[in-house]
Formats: C-alpha cells, sequence, structure tokens
C-alpha cells in the first residue's frame, strides 16, 4: 500500500514536470505573449508548487516505507476485489466508448445487468426489472417530458433510438 | 401600505399558492435529479406562463428558482451525487452523515438551513435591495480575487495534519480548470491540439466523477455492503429542533449574509456561495478537523449559503436588471413576455408586482419546508436498495448528469477520469474536497488576479491595498498562518508527516 501511494505521488510529479514543459507552447501567437502575466502564467505558477509538494509527500513516504520496512511488499497481487476494481473500470470504459455508437437504449439495459452481476447481485427479476425500468424512466422523463438529449447512436441503432425518442 | 396590502391579496390567492407551491415542488424534483436543474425548469416554463397574470407566472419562476437550489442537496446527501452544482459542498458532510446512519438529520439541517437562508436573503431584498445592488457594483477585479484566495484558504483547514495533500489536491483542481481556451488570449491550454477539451473542464462531471463514481469503484473492490443490509435503515426526514439550531445559529447568520453577498455579485451565483459559507463555516468551527466526517455545520454551512444566494441573485436583477446567476438570466425572459423590463423603473411603474414577487418568495421558502420533506422522503426510499442494484444506477445518472450540461461526450470521459483519479484519492487519503473547491474556484481566481493586475498596470500593490479586497485578504491570510500555527507549532508536532 505504502509503495503504490510513493508510486501515485511520483506519477503526480512526473506529470507536473511533464505539463511544465507542456506551458512552453502557450501564447506563442497572441498579442499578450511577453505580457507580464500570458496564458502560460498561472498554470506555471501552479504547477511550481505541485512540483514542490509532491516531492515532499513523497519523501515523507519514503521514510514511512523505511520505517516500517515495507520495501519488500509486492505490488503485483491480484485478490478478488481487484478483479472486481478493474472489471468496473473496463465495464465503465466499454459503456461510454459503445454509448455513442449503439445508443443510450440499446446499450444502458446490457451494461446495468452486466454491472449488477459483477457487483454480485443474484436476483434475477430485481436484475432485468430495474434496468429496463430505469432506462425507460429516463428516456421519458429526460427526452420527452425536459427535451435533454440523448445519445441515438449510429446507423440501424440510431433507427432503433428514433422509435423511442 | 396599500400597494402591499395589494400585493399580499394577490400572492394569497388560490391560484398564485397553487402556482407557487406547484413551483416549488417542481423546483426540488429537478434539482434532485442529476442532469435536470432549475435553470432548465424555468427556460421550459416560460411559454408556459405567457397565458398566466405576470404575478402568477413570475411567482411559479422564482417558486423553481428556490426549490431547485435546494433539491440538489437531496441526492447529495444520499448518494453523493449532488443534483446541481450548488449542491456539491453540502455532500461534503451530509454524504459522510448518511453513511453514519444519520441521512434524516442530514436532510433535515438541509431543509432548514436551506429555508432559513432563503427567507434571510429575501427579507435583504425587501429592504435594502437598491442600495446593495450599487455597493455590489462596485466591486471590481482585486475583490473577485479576494473572495476567491479567501474560500481557497479553507484547504488549509480541510487538510488537518495531511496538509501537503490537502494542497495538491486543490493545486490539481485548479490546474484542471485551466484546461481549454483562455478566457483572456484565447489561447488553447492543455488541449493537445484536439477539439475535446477546448470548452474546458466542467466542474459538474468531475465532482460527479470524483465523488460518486470514485464511490462506485472502492465499493466495487471492497466487496463489502453490496448487500445493502447496512442501508436498510428506514430513512425518515428529522427536521432539528430549536435547541440545535441555536447551536448553528453563527453559523447560518454568516452564511446568510455570505450567500446574499454572493449572490448580488454578477457572474457569480450559489455554487461560489455554497463553497465560501462551507470554507467560512470551517475557518471559524472550534473543530475544523471534523469537517468532511459529517458535522452539521458542514452541511448547515453550505446550504443556508446556497438558499441566500437566490434572493442575492435577485436584487440586482430586479433593482438594475442585471441578472446575478443563470437562473435569474433566464427570468429575464420571464419578465419580458409580459412586457416588463426588470429595472429601476419597474419598482415606480408596478410597484405592486415587485411586492408580490417579493411575498412570492417567502411563502416559496416556507412551501419548501414541506417540498423537501416529501421529496427527500421519496429519494430516501432509494436508500434501501441493495448497493449491487443501486451503484448501477447511481451510474447511470452520473452519467446522464455529466452528458445532460453540454449534451458532449467529452463530459462523460471527463467524469469517468474524475471517478478513477476520486478512487485513488480516496485510496492515498487526499481529500477530495479541495480538488472540487480548486476546480470551482480556478477561473475566477485566476481571471481576477490577471485582469486585476493588467488593470493596475502589474503594481501588486496598487492591486492589494483597496480597501475591501486588502481586509479580505489579511482575514484569509491570518487565517492560514493560525491553522498553520495551531496545526504545527500549538500541538508541538512539527514533523515531516505532519506536512505530508
Amino acid at each position: 500500500m505504502l509503495k503504490s501511494e510513493l508510486i501515485f505521488s511520483i506519477l503526480i510529479f512526473v506529470a507536473s514536470l511533464f505539463l511544465y514543459w507542456v506551458t512552453g507552447s502557450f501564447g506563442t501567437g497572441t498579442t499578450l505573449q511577453g505580457a507580464q502575466m500570458g496564458p502560460a502564467f498561472w498554470p506555471r505558477l501552479l504547477l511550481g508548487a505541485l512540483l514542490l509538494l509532491s516531492v515532499i509527500v513523497s519523501a515523507g513516504t519514503i521514510r514511512r516505507i523505511a520505517r516500517e520496512k515495507a520495501w519488500g511488499e509486492s505490488l503485483l497481487t491480484m485478490d478478488r476485489g481487484k478483479v472486481r476494481f478493474f472489471a468496473a473500470i473496463g465495464l465503465g470504459a466499454a459503456y461510454l466508448f459503445l454509448l455513442p455508437v449503439l445508443g443510450f437504449i440499446a446499450i444502458t439495459p446490457v451494461f446495468m445487468i452486466a454491472f449488477m452481476l459483477l457487483l454480485g447481485e443474484k436476483s434475477k427479476g430485481w436484475i432485468l426489472g430495474v434496468s429496463v425500468a430505469m432506462t425507460a424512466i429516463i428516456v421519458i422523463l429526460f427526452t420527452k417530458a425536459m427535451y435533454v438529449p440523448l445519445p441515438r447512436g449510429v446507423w440501424l441503432f440510431r433507427e432503433f433510438s428514433l422509435l423511442f425518442y | 401600505m396599500e400597494i402591499w396590502i395589494g400585493a399580499l391579496q394577490t400572492v394569497f390567492s388560490p391560484a398564485t399558492l397553487f402556482f407557487i407551491a406547484f413551483g416549488v415542488l417542481l423546483g426540488t424534483v429537478l434539482g434532485a435529479i442529476p442532469g435536470l436543474n432549475s435553470t432548465m425548469g424555468t427556460a421550459l416554463l416560460i411559454p408556459f406562463t405567457f397565458a398566466m397574470a405576470p404575478e402568477n407566472g413570475l411567482a411559479l419562476l422564482a417558486a423553481v428558482y428556490c426549490g431547485g437550489t435546494f433539491g440538489g442537496s437531496i441526492s447529495a446527501i444520499l448518494f453523493n451525487v449532488p443534483g446541481a452544482p450548488e449542491a456539491a459542498a453540502t455532500g461534503f458532510d451530509g454524504y459522510p452523515m448518511a453513511q453514519k446512519g444519520h441521512a434524516g438529520e442530514a436532510l433535515g439541517y438541509a431543509i432548514m438551513s436551506s429555508v432559513l437562508g432563503g427567507l434571510f436573503s429575501v427579507l435583504i431584498l425587501n429592504l435594502v435591495s437598491p442600495q446593495l445592488a450599487v455597493v455590489g457594483l462596485t466591486f471590481s477585479q482585486p475583490e473577485y480575487f479576494a473572495l476567491a484566495v479567501a474560500a481557497l484558504t479553507l484547504i488549509a483547514s480541510l487538510g488537518g495534519a495531511g496538509m501537503a495533500k490537502a494542497f495538491i489536491a486543490g493545486l490539481i483542481g485548479l490546474l484542471l480548470a485551466t484546461v481549454g481556451i483562455d478566457e483572456l488570449t484565447a489561447d488553447p491550454r492543455f488541449t493537445f491540439g484536439g477539439k475535446a477539451l477546448l470548452g474546458g473542464i466542467n466542474f459538474i462531471p468531475a465532482i460527479i466523477g470524483a465523488f460518486a463514481v470514485g464511490e462506485i469503484l472502492a465499493k466495487a473492490e471492497e466487496g463489502s455492503g453490496l448487500s445493502g443490509q447496512h442501508l436498510a435503515i428506514k430513512v425518515s426526514t428529522k427536521l432539528p429542533s430549536v435547541k440545535e439550531l441555536l447551536r448553528l445559529r453563527w453559523t447560518m447568520l454568516r452564511s446568510a449574509v455570505i450567500g446574499t453577498a454572493i449572490g448580488i455579485l454578477p457572474g457569480v451565483g450559489a455554487t461560489t456561495a455554497a463553497f465560501i459559507g462551507y470554507s467560512e463555516a470551517v475557518r471559524w468551527s472550534g473543530h475544523p478537523e471534523k469537517f468532511g466526517t459529517g458535522v452539521p455545520e458542514g452541511i448547515a454551512g453550505p446550504e443556508t449559503a446556497n438558499n441566500a444566494a437566490t434572493g442575492g441573485a435577485m436584487v440586482p436583477l430586479l433593482t438594475l436588471g442585471i441578472p446575478g446567476s443563470a437562473t435569474t438570466a433566464v427570468m429575464i425572459g420571464g419578465f419580458l413576455v409580459h412586457g416588463l423590463q426588470p429595472g429601476p423603473m419597474l419598482f415606480l411603474n408596478q410597484p405592486k408586482l415587485m411586492y408580490a414577487i417579493f411575498i412570492a418568495m417567502y411563502v416559496a421558502n416556507i412551501f419548501m419546508l414541506f417540498a423537501g420533506l416529501l421529496v427527500a422522503k421519496v429519494f430516501a426510499n432509494f436508500r434501501r436498495v441493495r448497493y449491487s442494484i443501486l451503484g448501477p444506477v447511481i451510474f447511470i445518472f452520473a452519467a446522464i448528469g455529466s452528458f445532460g450540461i453540454r449534451n458532449d461526450m467529452t463530459d462523460l470521459w471527463i467524469m469517468f477520469a474524475c471517478g478513477i483519479l476520486g478512487y485513488f484519492f480516496k485510496k492515498f487519503k487526499y481529500p477530495i474536497a479541495p480538488m472540487i473547491i480548486g476546480l470551482v474556484l480556478g477561473p475566477l481566481t485566476e481571471v481576477s488576479l490577471r485582469k486585476g493586475m493588467f488593470m493596475a498596470d502589474y503594481d501588486l500593490y496598487a492591486f492589494l491595498m483597496r480597501p475591501i479586497a486588502g481586509t479580505i485578504l489579511v482575514i484569509a491570510a491570518a487565517s492560514v498562518l493560525w491553522n498553520l500555527y495551531s496545526v504545527f507549532i500549538r500541538k508541538g508536532r512539527a514533523s515531516l508527516e505532519e506536512i505530508e
């Protein structure tokens, strides 16, 4: 855990360093270039502070690792919790990828069923009932009552969505 | 006096009372559902008000506004998904309190604070609105900067002993706020040559992601509590007793004043008011370290402030014709469909209508008590559903809530990325609240600093030494120093671990 925490703070340091380098390209074409507070001023101030603070946090974590003799802890252990965590991320990402392709009404019940099964839900009635009912409620509430558009998907899926909203 | 009696007769007619009650209920429901909000409700209702008498139509719009500002706190407290941005700060303590099994009490504090904050601001609107509007217009960039900095100093208090981690979280929030087109020079920043991030990172998907999606991922990993047995406690809203309210009197009064004042300022609305209300509640508390764990002050502070901002935002609208918030900007349309132009002349030409709006807002805030209890009761039932079912439902609402803002898939990915970041923050004990505060106040802080310094010809002394701005900054600096003193010197435990 401490080693993962150290990696996280080092990642913040590395990302800050990279973003500081990116700020070099800001404002090169604007009239305010050379002004005392151009577009890069504020992000650089923040990134400078982030670099400093991530060093402080990393140093503190290293001290704790040394004190608790935790250098030997393994980072690669996979238990059921971690598998569920990564599966949840994969499922969420898949939903977001497929939403503009398949449309809200086609993908949402499938995603909800998969997510409920992942979280260990056993009742088939609840799984099916909630996924279909929630999708229907959201479609009616957002598209019919409040005129908020939902993704319709492309090709045949778009035609299917157009039957409902 | 005759005008007042006429206005009272108008508001207390059955039709107007019905429209106010309907408006408050509708606003509360819209506020409580992520993705829908009172601005949207007001815009949709404007065409319907055309057929109504002006006082009924405007009372309805004002009621939706009041209800919507409160409604978001219901879902923030129960599910950690703020239904509206104004309620984001309410979730900081509301959700932990609900997790401890005190959801009913948390909802009670939120309802009561909203009602009292709303009533206070309408009273101020009623008494001194023209004078306040003029003071509000004297605020310039240095004052906005000072206000933003004062609110950001809250980060020092939120971190407790892990102050460096709190500041890292705050800085990440401020940095996320810089993504997109620079407001002053129109330069793209951190967009990496693409178009997706040109519009910037909207804080609503970030808030929803960091809190709700982060929580879902953590629950998925834990595996515990998914059965929902720990949630099977019946939630019934419990309004605070008079004794409890008296204990919170200073928090509420302070937030009511802050909310009204922030509401008056054009361009900063109920969300900023809620964060500053929370920040000041922490600053003046005798136990700042307990904030974030579910303390009543953490709910009363932001909730009083955001509803007080509703009355505040009406001040410039009614007196000068300048909207103080997004919803009041939409409400201008409500005036215009009736051939009315908000501004000083309206007080002279239509005094009865003006006073009827004031009275309607008093009534709306009182109705909010009942609407809040009713809607909270309905939403609380969902908490009894086991997490293996509730989690995916929350995810879908989080997704639609994020998508609904700009109908842009980028916002969904921002929500998801912030969810993963929120999960790691939680795992490695980085507080999430500072990141959200940084993200909300980032644009105001940066733009007011750069614009103000430009106006002052880059003379820092001239920028800072304005009476109001200087006073606010001195108080903010003193509070940070006091915080550092109390953490590192008074306790006599200054060590690297404490800073980190």
